[in-house]
């Protein structure tokens, strides 16, 4: 029997309230199926396991809170390996309890006594619709409210309004990155390298290949960044994995977390999966992807669990330089600011030239200056042949 | 001369590339990337909006003349009339 724990979905999470079942005991599981749906400051995540088995028991029911680490439901295997959130060593005992009533966030009205049984997806729908979901009958299983009630409440479409912004709380996100920052600043002594590099051929190769490709398939300057760090990482492996237990564990796999802004507030930074295994398109297509899901909260659990390293980049338009801080239990974050004109000296010549500060904050319990420098030289080096990433 | 329609049309596609905007409050003349806070990959998204419900390829060489909702409005009027 497996035990499908509360995932621990990153550093700055101490509990989540199981806001879905999509299994019932008895149903068959197979791995990376998603289980369950839970809720955590950072929004709701979807929750997989990766061992196939049959659900036997769940043990904390919709709408409950439970600690991470607390056994969620029973699962018997058939056949290796480890559900999500295994790895997560169990804490206090589970002792699950009551939550507020809702996944979604209602706009402001009369208080509702008992929990609204709604699902997921019609609550989303509820969400686009703008319908207010506690003023509907269900007739759903236990009066639970489906797609179908919702739709049948919904305005006609020449009478609709705006769909409402599905999204997160600011404040519990600011919470969840406080927690994490300030446990960052405590714990880890950071080191700080910045360099200046020339973007100059990167940015040409980059124009003249968007050029000849249609719309949907161009590229962005935040993918070579992206690219050359995780290539860099391979060539320099002591700044990608955690800090566990008073010792570094390096990761073979490359899952750069990626540094997303919320607007109205808040940052994420779920994984891109061996991000130096993929070529620049899918590279591009797995960005696009993690955007948008990022900014609708249809992330998975498990993006939030496996970067080994984040990047950020500010973009075009922000600042020109970011010393960021890391995301324990990670080594390093690598960031980018800004490309700008700026002068610099080329084959001994002054040149205006369009110039990236690329940074590393690195942890100097895993690692010396020496070492990040050497990172931060070989981004350098992968973005002068754009062509080879 | 703004196309209010064409401005309309391009609200919508803005509304899909970024749903929890308030599109419908963005003024005709804010610039999208420095006062709305599209980024890069919005904008790509947005472009690439248009050629699918528009069927007008612009050219990345030309972002720069499609800052706003009014003058992206401008700038693919501009280029139907050249295409017939």
């Amino acid at each position: 029997m497996i035990d499908f724990r509360m995932p621990s979905l990153g550093a700055d999470m101490e509990k989540g309230t199981v806001v879905e079942w999509l299994k019932k005991p008895g149903d068959a599981i197979a791995r990376g199926d998603v289980v369950a749906v839970v809720e955590t400051q950072k929004g709701a995540f979807e929750i997989e396991v990766f061992d196939a088995g049959v659900l036997r028991e769940i043990l904390v029911a919709v709408g409950n809170q439970a600690p991470v680490g607390a056994v969620l439901a029973r699962i018997e295997s058939i056949g290796a390996g480890v559900p999500v959130g295994a790895e997560v060593p169990p804490p206090a005992p589970p002792s699950p309890t009551r939550a507020p009533p809702v996944a979604l966030k209602p706009p402001p009205a009369a208080p509702s006594g008992e929990r609204l049984r709604i699902s997921p997806a019609a609550a989303r729908r509820a969400l686009e619709l703008g319908v207010d979901a506690r003023g509907l009958r269900g007739t759903g299983p236990q009066g639970a409210i489906t797609i179908a009630d919702v739709e049948g409440a919904a305005p006609k479409p020449s009478e609709a309004p705006t769909p409402p912004r599905r999204g997160f709380d600011p404040s519990a996100m600011r919470q969840a990155i406080a927690a994490a920052m300030a446990r960052s600043k405590r714990e880890i002594p950071h080191y700080y390298l910045s360099l200046p590099i020339d973007m100059a051929r990167s940015l040409e190769w980059m124009s003249a290949e968007n050029a000849r490709r249609d719309v949907e398939h161009r590229l962005l300057p935040a993918v070579l960044l992206l690219k050359a760090s995780a290539l860099a990482l391979r060539q320099v492996p002591q700044l990608n994995g955690f800090w566990i237990d008073g010792a570094p564990r390096l990761s073979q796999a490359i899952h750069v977390g990626w540094a997303i802004s919320l607007r109205g507030g808040g940052l994420m930074a779920p994984a891109i999966r061996d991000a130096d295994r993929l070529s620049l398109d899918q590279a591009m297509a797995a960005l696009r992807d993690l955007v948008t899901r990022a900014r609708t909260a249809r992330l998975r659990g498990s993006e939030m669990m496996d970067p080994t390293v984040t990047v950020t980049s500010l973009g075009e338009r922000g600042a020109e330089s970011v010393l960021g801080v890391i995301y324990p239990p990670q080594l390093a974050i690598v960031g980018f600011g800004a490309a700008r004109p700026s002068p610099a000296v080329v084959e001994g010549r002054f040149a205006v030239r369009p110039l990236v500060h690329a940074t590393l904050s690195g942890d100097h319990r895993a690692s010396d200056g020496e070492t990040g420098g050497r990172l931060l030289a070989a981004i350098d080096r992968l973005l002068q042949t754009p062509e080879a990433l | 001369m703004t196309d209010t329609r064409l401005i309309g049309r391009l609200r919508q596609i803005l509304s899909d590339v970024a749903p929890e905007l308030d599109v419908a409050a963005i003024p005709d003349e804010a610039d999208l990337r420095n006062d709305i806070g599209i980024d890069s990959m919005d904008f790509l998204n947005f472009v690439i909006g248009i050629s699918k419900q528009l069927s007008v390829a612009i050219p990345e060489a030309d972002y720069g003349k499609i800052t706003t909702l009014a003058k992206c409005a401008d700038y693919i009027g501009r280029s139907k009339t050249v295409a017939g």
